[in-house]
Order: C-alpha cells, then structure tokens, then sequence
C-alpha cells in the first residue's frame, strides 16, 4: 500500500451540481467566524505598526498606555524576544538566504505595517486608544523602495540579506544567442506586473485561549492551514505540539493570503498564555492592506524567437521578485519569479530556453501566496508577447498558439524546465475558444468599430495548472518538501459516515464537495455524509492551497474509504453467504451484485460489526475507522484558457470588459456548479489585478493605497458574463480523475485581459506592459504613442 | 438632548427585526458592533469599517445603509433589518433560496450585506434587468463569487413572485 | 478602525445644534457620517464632541417658491435622487446626484455633509457652483448667505467658520439645458474629472452658457472664458469642442495616483465637449 495508491469507486454523486450543505448557515447569518468568536474574559488586541519602511527604534515607552484602566499587557520586541526569534522561512535549496521576522519588530524595522508593539485591552477601541499614548522614536535608515534600487544595493534593506539579494536561480542556462540573433521574428519587452492584494472580505484574525491548569492552549484562526499551523506554533513558540489546537471557525476567504503563519499569530498567542485569559486579534482593513502578505510583484524581461511560420525557437524569461523585507511562511519570496520561471515555456514546445529568477529585498511588506503565485506575472508577459509575432506573421493568435502547443501525439512531452507533460488538451481549448469567440466576427466587429472611432480588442491566453501539490511537484519548484495529507474515515455505528480532514475550507464548498467523495467511496448518499475539517483533533494535514484540497481529499479519503469497504464487503459476504467480490456498495445499502434485494441497509451492516461479534467472519477485524495519506505519484496537471473582448474608450482610457470566455479541463469535476464558481471568481479577481488593483508606495516606501478608497477591488459592474465550456481529461493519479482548479482564472485570465488591451490599441501604436492598466496609463501611452 | 461626554453610555431603544431591543453603549460604538456584540445579532459582517465594501449593510426604516457608518446610538426608535430576520423560521425565504440555487456564494461573508441591497431593490422593483441588478449591487463587494451567480440569483423568476407577493402583502 | 472617544449631543433645533457647535470648538457636526465616519474611523480627526443633526426636521425640508428651490443640509442624496419636482427644476442635481457612491450611502449620506466637506472631487460641490446656488448658514447672531462662487476655499475648506452650521441650500430654478459628465474608475467612485454644462437657446443659438468642472483643482471651478464664447454661437461639435479647450488650456490641475495633471486637464476637457453637445442635442425643438 502506497500513499500515492488510487482508490477506485464508482461515481454517483460526483459530478452533480448538489447544492452545498453550508449554504443555510451562511444565507441567515448563522456563521461564526473569528470575530464572532466571544469568551468570557475575552481581551482584545490592536498592533502599534511603524509608521517607516527602514528605521532603528531608539526609544520606545509604553507606560502611559500601561497606566490606562482595561490596559492588560503592552508589549515591545523586548517582550517577545524572550519567548520567540519569530518566524524563520526561506527554501532549502542552494543559496537560498533564508530570514527570521521577529515577533514584534525589535530594535530595527523593516517595512511600513510591521509589528512594533502591541495592547491588550478589555476592547478593541480602548486598545488603539492606549496604542496612541506609546511613545516610539525611529531613526531612519535609508530606504530601499523598489527593485532598482534593490540592484543598486546602495542602501540594504534587511541586514540579514546581503546586497538585497534573497535568491538567484537559473533554471534552464540553453544557449540561446545565436537563435535569436538568426530567427525570422523576436518579440521582447518588460513587463512589470503589479503589487495587489488577496484581499479576501474577511481580514486575518486569532482567538487564543491558554488555560495554565492544563497547559492546553485551544487557538482558533482564521486560516487556510490548521494543522501546519499546529506544528509551526510548536516550533517557532517551542510549546509542545500535542498542547496545541487549532480550531477553525468559517473563513471569510483566503486565496492564499491566509495560507502562511503570520507573525500576529504568534504574539497572540505569547500573550494569551501571559495573561491567562482568552486575547482576540481581528485584523482591520487598514492592517490587511499594510502587513497582511502581497503578492504578484514581478519585472519579467522576456524575448521570443520564431521562425517565419511563428513556431517558437527560443525563450528568454528572467524574472524578479520585488520580496519585501522577510520571506514569508512557509513559502518563501521564491513564491513568485522562481515558481514562475518553472512554468515558463507554459504549454508550448519552445526548445532553447533561458529561464532566470531573482528574488531582491525591498523595505516593503512580504510578498506571499495568492491565487496563481509566480505563475500569473509571466503568462502575462509570455502571452502579450505571443500576440505580438501573431501581429507580425500575419498570424490570428489562434493559429500561432496552435502551431506551438504541445498535442496528443508529444505526451509524454518533457520540456525544457524539465517539466515531463504527460497529458492536456491545449489544442482542443484553443479550438473551443476561437469558436466560443466566433473569431472571425469579432474582427469584422473591430474593424467595423474602428471606423466608427471605436476600439475593440481581444486577448487569449492558453495555459495549463500544476496542481493537487504535494512532494513530487514541490521538489520539481525545488522545494524538497514532503507534504503529510490524511483523511480519517468512520462508517458509524448507525451507518452514516464521519470524516475529518485538515482540509479547511474558506468557501470554496468543501463541506459539499469531500461529502460527494466520501459517499461515493462508500456508496452512501450525500446526506448521510458528514465533513469535519474544523479542528488539528482531527486528521492531521497540511491544509487547503494551490488547488490541492479536491485531489487530496479525494486521494485520502479513498484510500481510507477502501480499508473499510473491503472489510464491509468481508462481513456482508460472510452474512450473505457470497463471495466478498460479489458485494456493492451503492446507496446506503451492502448487496449482492445484481441482486439488489439480497442485502442490507448500510445501517444493519455497520450495527452488526459494532455490536454482533456473532456475525464477523474468522479473525475479522472489526475497527470501522481508517486514516489514510495520500501524495500523489506525479504532477497533477489541470489545464485550460481564457478570451476576452474589450472596448477601450481612448478619450478617458475607461476601458469596459465587454464579455469573458473560459475553458477548463479539470478532469472529473467534483460538483460543475462549483468548479464554474471557482472559474466566475477567479476571473473577477483578474480582471480586478489587471485594470484596478494596485498596491502603490511612495520613494519612501509608504504604502499609499492603505484603504478601499484607493486600492480599488472590481464590483459588479467591472465583472461582464462569462461563457464557460468544459473539457474531461480525467487524471489517473486521483480517484475519480479529479484535478484541482481553484488557481487557474488568477493564472490565465490576467493574460486575456491585458492581452485584449493591448490588441485594442496596437493600431495606435501602443502596447502596455506595466500593470494596473489604469486610464492615466492607457491616456499617457496614447499621448506618448502620438508623439 | 444635552451633551453626553465621552465614555458615558446612553441607553438605546430600537426595533430589529420586528423584536424590541435596549441597550446601552458609549456613542462611538458604531452600530455594527452594537448590533453584533450588544444584541448578539452577529450576521452583520465588518469588512472595512470605512463603507466601501458593503459586508455590513442592513435595512434601517427600509431603506439600506452601512451599518459600520452609523453610530449604534442612532438606533434609537429606528426600525432595523438585519439578516437573521430573513428567513421564516427554519425556512430560508425565496431569495435566500434563489442565492443557494444558483451558488451566489461561497465564503459567506459578504452575503448578508447582499441580501439587504437586494431586498431593498427587490421592494421597489420586483423584476430587475441584468444591467440594474448589477449597478445596484455595484456597492457590495465580493471577492469569491465574480458576482454573476449573484445576478442570476437575484433575477430568478421565483425571487420576482416574491417580491410582487411582498409588494401586494 | 476604531472611531476614537467623543461627546455626543443630538439636538432637535437648529439653535440647539449652533449653541451647541459654539460652546465648543473642537465639536464637529454630524450629518449623513458617510464622509466624517470613515475619517474617524482612520482617527485623522479627534473632534471632541459629534453634534448629530440628523432629529433636527426643520433640516430635512425641501420647498419651491419664488423662483427658489430650498434644499435643507439634511436631505440625503436619496431624497433629492427620489425627489420628482427636481427633475423639472434642477435636473442637473437629479442627473448628478446618482453618481454619487451608492444607495447605502446615499440613503444616509446628505447635501450639507458633501458641501460642508468640500472635496473637490465631490458631484454636490459642482452641482452648487454651477447652478449660482446660494449657501445659508446659521450661527448665534442669526443668519448669513454665500454665494457658491464664494463658498469653496481650497481642499476641505468652505466659507463656515468655527460654531457656524450650514443649514439649507437655495437654488435659482434653472432655465438652461443641463448635463453631467464624469469619469470614475468605477460607479460610484469619486470622479477623475467631472464637468457640468448649461444651455440656453434661442431658435439653436445660445444665450446663455454655464460650465463648471470638477475634480480639477482644490475647489470646484466655473469656465467663464468658455461661457463667453458660446454666447451667440450654434452648439455642434466643432463648437463644443473649441470651449472645451478654452475651458481647460489654463488649466493647472494636480496629479495623484489616480490620474496625472495632464490626464486631469485634458479629459477634463473632453467631459465638456460631451457635455456641452448633449445638452445642446437634448434641447432640440
């Protein structure tokens, strides 16, 4: 038995659109998430954050704070340095310069937001009032506030990182001068994508209760991985593990941003324990924006080299992280370029590659996890650039893509970051997706619109998902990280099901969905399902990310549900006098094959190995309750593709999306309804990454944009109606032929948008590759291009 | 009324729900926070607490507003919806309903602030187009949904009956 | 984000609320709080005490009469968004008053609020200046007018004085042909540029223009140069487009990280030529 091991079960409710479980407790309000969390004697916290991205603390004085009546605790880095050194991330490759965030801020600051001292008050208003009273002088250091400046390395940004430089890997060195100095057509720019924000709608928080009788802490938290948390809260706080757990309350959102352990943490939790009574952190807007992570961060300098018929010869792609001051945790800086750099070549067959990443430190806020990782900055770039040799050969950027995809015939393809593709259907995609356009028409439109002092354009992007992550596809990053994912299965005395899971959900329906697996496997209804993901008492696992939570889940839970259905089939065959091969499971009953009426309910099958030894077979081992891991055998790959039509008004550079194609091959899909929801919400977070949202800071390194005001999430109005097909290639790494999905909009979609900008305004002679796409971007390159 | 100082708390009577409530706060307590933490109404989200995002809005009088842009004093006598009065007992009303049919959510949390802005909408015009469904809603942000399904749910034909029958009632 | 301590005094009278902002000069009125709150709220302003105006009903009134439309400080952009008989009289308020943000806000926000706050980039400040609007403000020796043009004194800075307290709007009923333009990243944001135009004709010759802008300056400002040439001109498009480039030539707008001085200035520009052609093309006849 192999954790990597595929269970096999019929498919009943996957595949359904079952509307989810969680919704009645969501629709009337009755979901209790962090904030809603009270205890009695419950205390509350509020961070003093410094006000300068690079300062020494030379004086700080808490005791006016102190002395306020309801001030608990007011602590420094002082304080927490006697318990912790903070959080220690970097990845364990070859130079790799790995870095230690304090708790709270100690002596030196590194970025605007970061922790410098913290109140613990009877309420969250009387806290940041005592927060006011803290007396802090800061020196400034000099500032490094972006990556040029980083290069220079004139000023350091972290002590702890020498010349600014974090990481610098090349990934594929292939010698690829002479190709392009010969090649028929070379497309290259730099493309500079934006600092955004996951922004879910519900910010970071904790609830820590440390009872000092037991020694047990119960540490609730708005989280996307509970039992990872777990284990970093024992290592970096050295409390025992077993003393600790996580419990996760509903979860207003995630998209990676709640996938780290954060700092906040920690310090709760010191502090809980310190004063023996319950201490609730709810983070406000205002803190998510400044030191919650950020994400996206990237300058890709990319060149394409094509022969006369636009196949691709050659690929330069060398791309920086504009970091922050820290890794982050557990992911490190190498989020971003170096996972981008990995996927560089995408789904095309390009053979000469040059792929370089560098991860620099600035005086800003970590660059962390969100929705797509490094792989959205350099699709971007890569598909703009294709559109472009399109333009010059003459070519529709449906056919230059079609020319260059891996197809059928390659698998297995290995290709030159060593990637072995061994399926996908990039050409069927590409075909859905011209037809789903009506390409043809659409550029009668443009010309049509042309005429009329209108701009239309179109963007595409084919890309395919590495997903369900586990050891193989880490290692392939050059994370040599083995990941631990097990689900534990219990068909109950009354014949209903109980699973728990580590795989925590922040509304992308787990409840539902891991209910449709589970009740597969054991061939019961959905509604005798039931999911427990909310507490480390359970399964232990790494938690739900990178589109792992469907093929974990699956590739767990099957594994679990296959221990005890051979032993249900076992005991129904010894009562039923067959064959155990002879017994089916299907719904909630045990009976013999084709014979439905020789059987009994799932009920009578699971009272009788509880309670009536007088029916087990011969040393039959009755525990009905099985945990199992699963790390799949291979890379998951998922793929797909995105169009979209814009209008460009060039007179206010308002740009109005008109409609959005996708394409998803996920394999099977668990619930459509979901998938397609998990697709809808993507797009809309990269239509908001590519036109509105921005992350500005000053030559101070001061963030700006630190309210909804400025930094601009897309509404309903910005968001038009997506057209959506489906394609199956079923993966056999996972029961089921599940793929996971949930990045593939933040991946693509950013690339179809920008790319339709750009399409619409290249007969202006302008072309945008510094991101937001905003209308003071689109009026000066205009006003530019005119010149 | 004469000044209230600073950290004196003034007793508040309103009406949530169709239930009579009193409560006493200081007045810099906005109201999302008196109706979570006062009145143990915890359905209204805080999402920014500056009235951008739309998680807390709740009917007052009928007519929706940020509930983290009111103080909880200005309660007093008010007649205020939240999201627990939707449902009829155990029983989700249409639009809930239309919201899970059509998947118009999935974490939850600007859910409640929807329902109030489509509630209100629904009230003076039973059967929205697509166009005025979006620019109403265009002030409640959703980051999970891409606000399609929100649309689709909210212009469902089973919502237009209810909301014609609530118009008639 | 929590607001930090203040008194708190809700009057019922408008002398109530004037004695009240007199005795103390660190209390601040509280109108709709969709503007006030959210600064509190990132504690950018401690005001001592919150005079709450919003059970003063003698603020709430809107009358016709004279030739004047009175608007009380405390009607909500709903009410006048609601309101029928603006639509005859001050179309370019209901025209412009759906830009701003949205129903929630709306539903509590108020006119007075928006002028007495005086950002530039606000709808209601334009609305004012380009319909010659009269500001009338009570304090403790009675009541005093100003006119818009003398209202706005800079960003966030009007013409009411410490223990003052707007109290009602007066509008000349408008006779001329109204549109609004603006731009925003998104409805309801604050606009990157706006402008208002204004219209009369005789038999498709103009007698009469307004144009003002907004969101170009550290108040909102009027186009005199502009309205000028319009006089005795056909409004088309080549016309339009001429004022609006008189409007704008001088222009010295600010830049932000938003939009530059130059977007600022230019599309400002065309937000009047748009204007201008669609309040002369909804005249017609």
């Amino acid at each position: 038995m192999l954790k990597s091991d595929v269970a096999q079960f019929p498919l009943n409710a996957i595949g359904q659109s079952i509307l989810r479980k969680e919704d009645p407790t969501l629709l009337t309000g009755r979901g209790r998430y962090i904030a809603d969390i009270m205890l009695p004697e419950m205390l509350h916290a509020a961070f003093v954050r410094s006000p300068f991205a690079h300062a020494k603390i030379t004086h700080i004085d808490v005791s006016a704070a102190a002395a306020i009546d309801g001030v608990e605790l007011v602590w420094t880095g002082a304080d927490t340095a006697k318990y912790t050194q903070g959080v220690s991330a970097g990845q364990n490759c070859e130079n790799y310069v790995h870095t230690t965030q304090p708790a709270i801020a100690h002596e030196v600051v590194h970025f605007v937001g970061e922790t410098v001292a913290i109140v613990v008050a009877s309420s969250r208003r009387l806290a940041e009032d005592a927060a006011e009273l803290i007396d802090i002088d800061y020196e400034e250091l000099p500032v490094v506030a972006n990556i040029e400046q980083a290069n220079e390395a004139t000023a350091i940004a972290n002590a702890a990182i020498p010349n600014n430089i974090i990481h610098h890997h090349v990934r594929v060195a292939h010698d690829v001068d002479d190709t392009f100095a010969n090649a028929a057509v070379v497309v290259e720019d730099v493309f500079y994508n934006n600092r955004v924000s996951a922004s879910p709608m519900e910010t970071r928080g904790c609830v820590v209760r440390h009872e000092w009788t037991t020694g047990l802490i119960t540490f609730w938290s708005a989280t996307q991985i509970p039992g990872f948390l777990r284990t970093m809260l024992a290592n970096f706080l050295q409390i025992p593990e077993h003393t600790i757990e996580v419990i996760t309350p509903q979860v207003g959102g995630g998209f990676g941003q709640k996938a780290h352990v954060h700092v906040e943490e920690l310090i709760i939790c010191l502090c809980a324990r310190e004063l023996s009574v319950p201490v609730s952190w709810i983070e406000d807007r205002q803190e998510n924006l400044l030191s919650a992570t950020h994400a996206k961060h990237q300058i890709n300098t990319v060149a394409i080299a094509a022969d006369k018929d636009g196949r691709f010869l050659a690929l330069k792609n060398h791309a920086t992280t504009d970091s922050g001051a820290y890794n982050c945790f557990p992911w490190s800086a190498s989020i971003e370029s170096k996972i981008g750099i990995g996927t560089c070549t995408g789904v095309y067959k390009i053979p000469l590659v040059h792929g370089e990443s560098l991860e620099v430190a600035t005086n800003k806020c970590l660059i962390g996890a969100y929705r797509g990782v490094g792989w959205s900055a350099g699709q971007t770039a890569r598909e703009i650039l294709i559109d472009r040799a399109a333009r010059k050969l003459n070519l529709s950027p449906f056919e230059i893509r079609r020319r260059n995809v891996v197809r059928t015939e390659d698998f297995p393809y290995t290709n030159a970051t060593d990637l072995r593709i061994h399926e996908g259907t990039f050409l069927e995609t590409i075909d859905s997706l011209e037809r789903m356009v009506d390409y043809e028409s659409f550029r009668k439109r443009q010309l049509d619109a042309r005429a009329q002092g209108k701009y239309l354009g179109l963007g595409l992007s084919i890309f395919h998902e590495l997903g369900g992550i586990g050891t193989r596809t880490n290692s392939y990053f050059g994370n040599p990280v083995t990941t631990y994912d097990s689900s534990t299965v219990r068909v109950d005395p009354t014949g209903t099901v109980t699973v728990t899971t580590a795989l925590a959900s922040s509304g992308q329906g787990l409840p539902t969905t891991l209910a449709q697996i589970a009740a597969d496997a054991l061939g019961v209804s959905v509604d005798k399902v039931v999911i427990r993901a909310e507490s480390t008492a359970n399964a232990y696992g790494l938690g739900t990310f990178a589109s792992r939570a469907a093929v974990f889940g699956a590739g767990s839970i099957g594994r679990a549900a296959d221990v005890l259905r051979t032993k249900i089939k076992q005991i129904a065959g010894h009562m039923l006098e067959v064959s155990p091969e002879d017994i089916v499971l299907e719904n909630n009953t045990v009976h013999v094959a084709g014979v439905p009426a020789r059987g009994m309910s799932m009920a009578e099958v699971a009272g009788a190995i509880y309670f009536a030894e007088s029916t087990h077979p011969e040393n039959f081992d009755p525990t009905m309750e099985a945990t199992a891991t699963f790390d799949p055998a291979d890379h998951i790959l998922a793929n797909g593709g995105h169009a979209a039509i814009v209008e460009v008004d060039i007179e206010t550079g308002i740009v109005q999306i008109e409609k959005v194609f996708a394409v998803e091959d996920c394999g099977q899909m668990i619930n459509p309804m979901i998938v397609e929801g998990q697709m809808r919400g993507g797009i809309a977070q990269a239509i908001g990454a590519t036109m509105l949202e921005e992350l500005v800071h000053d030559e101070n390194a001061q963030l700006v944009t630190t309210t909804f005001m400025d930094y601009l999430l897309p509404s309903a109005v910005d968001v038009p109606d997506i057209e959506i097909e489906h394609l199956t290639t079923p993966s056999a790494l996972v029961p089921g032929g599940i793929k996971g999905l949930g990045e593939s909009a933040m991946i693509s979609a950013p690339a179809a948008v920008a790319g339709a900008v750009n399409d619409a305004l290249d007969c202006l002679g302008v072309s945008l590759t510094r991101g937001a796409i905003t209308p003071n971007r689109i009026f000066e390159a205009l006003r530019n291009a005119r010149q | 009324m004469k000044r209230v100082e600073e950290n004196e708390f003034i007793q508040v009577r309103t009406t949530v729900n169709g239930r009579s409530y009193t409560f006493s706060t200081e007045a810099r307590v906005n109201l999302a926070d008196a109706l979570r933490y006062e009145l143990g109404l915890l359905g209204t989200k805080v999402g920014c607490e500056h009235g951008v995002c739309g998680s807390c809005t709740i009917l007052v009088d009928g007519k929706s507003s940020r509930a983290c842009l009111m103080l909880g004093v200005q309660a007093e006598g008010r007649e205020i919806n939240t999201v627990e009065g939707l449902a009829n007992g155990k029983e989700l009303n249409p639009l809930q309903e239309s919201f899970r049919r059509h998947h118009a959510l999935q974490c939850g949390f600007c859910t409640a602030g929807f329902l109030a802005t489509a509630t209100e909408l629904l009230r003076e015009n039973p059967a929205p187009t697509r166009a005025e469904v979006r620019e109403r809603i265009s002030g409640n942000l959703c980051r999970c949904t891409g606000y399609e399904t929100i649309v689709d749910a909210i212009c469902d034909p089973a919502v237009a009956a209810f909301a014609r029958g609530e118009q008639d009632a | 984000m929590k607001f930090p301590a203040f008194a708190y005094a809700r009057p019922t009278t408008i002398d109530e609320a004037v004695t009240l902002l007199a005795s103390d000069e660190d209390a601040r009125p509280l109108a709709g709080g969709q503007t006030l709150l959210p600064i509190l709220a990132l504690r950018m302003s401690m005001p001592s005490c919150l005079v709450d105006l919003n059970d003063i009903d003698a603020l709430k009134n809107i009358t016709v009469g004279d030739g004047i439309v009175t608007v009380g400080a405390m009607v909500t952009h709903a009410t006048n968004l609601a309101n029928e008989e603006h639509r005859t009289h001050l179309p370019l308020l209901s025209e412009a008053v759906r830009h701003v943000a949205h129903e929630a806000i709306r539903s509590r926000g108020t006119i007075g609020g928006s002028l007495a706050h005086a950002d530039a980039a606000a709808e209601m400040p334009l609305v004012v200046l380009a319909l010659d609007a009269t500001m009338v403000i009570a304090n403790q020796q009675g009541e005093r007018r100003v006119a818009a043009g003398d209202f706005f004194a800079g960003h966030y800075t009007t013409a009411i004085e410490a223990g003052e307290l707007l109290t009602s709007i007066e509008f000349p009923i408008s006779d001329h042909r109204w549109a609004f333009e603006e731009v925003a990243r998104r409805p309801g944001d604050f606009a990157l540029v706006m402008a208002a135009t204004g219209l009369k004709a005789h038999n498709g010759v103009c007698e009469s223009a307004r144009i003002a802008l907004g969101s170009v300056a550290d108040r909102p400002i009027r186009a005199p140069a502009a309205e000028d040439f319009l006089v005795g001109k056909k409004i088309n498009a080549e016309v339009a487009a001429e004022a609006a480039q008189i409007a704008t030539q001088d222009l010295k707008s600010h830049g932000d990280i938003h939009a530059s001085a130059e977007y600022r200035r230019t599309v400002a520009g065309t937000m009047v030529k748009r204007a201008l052609v669609r309040a002369a093309t909804e005249q017609s006849a």
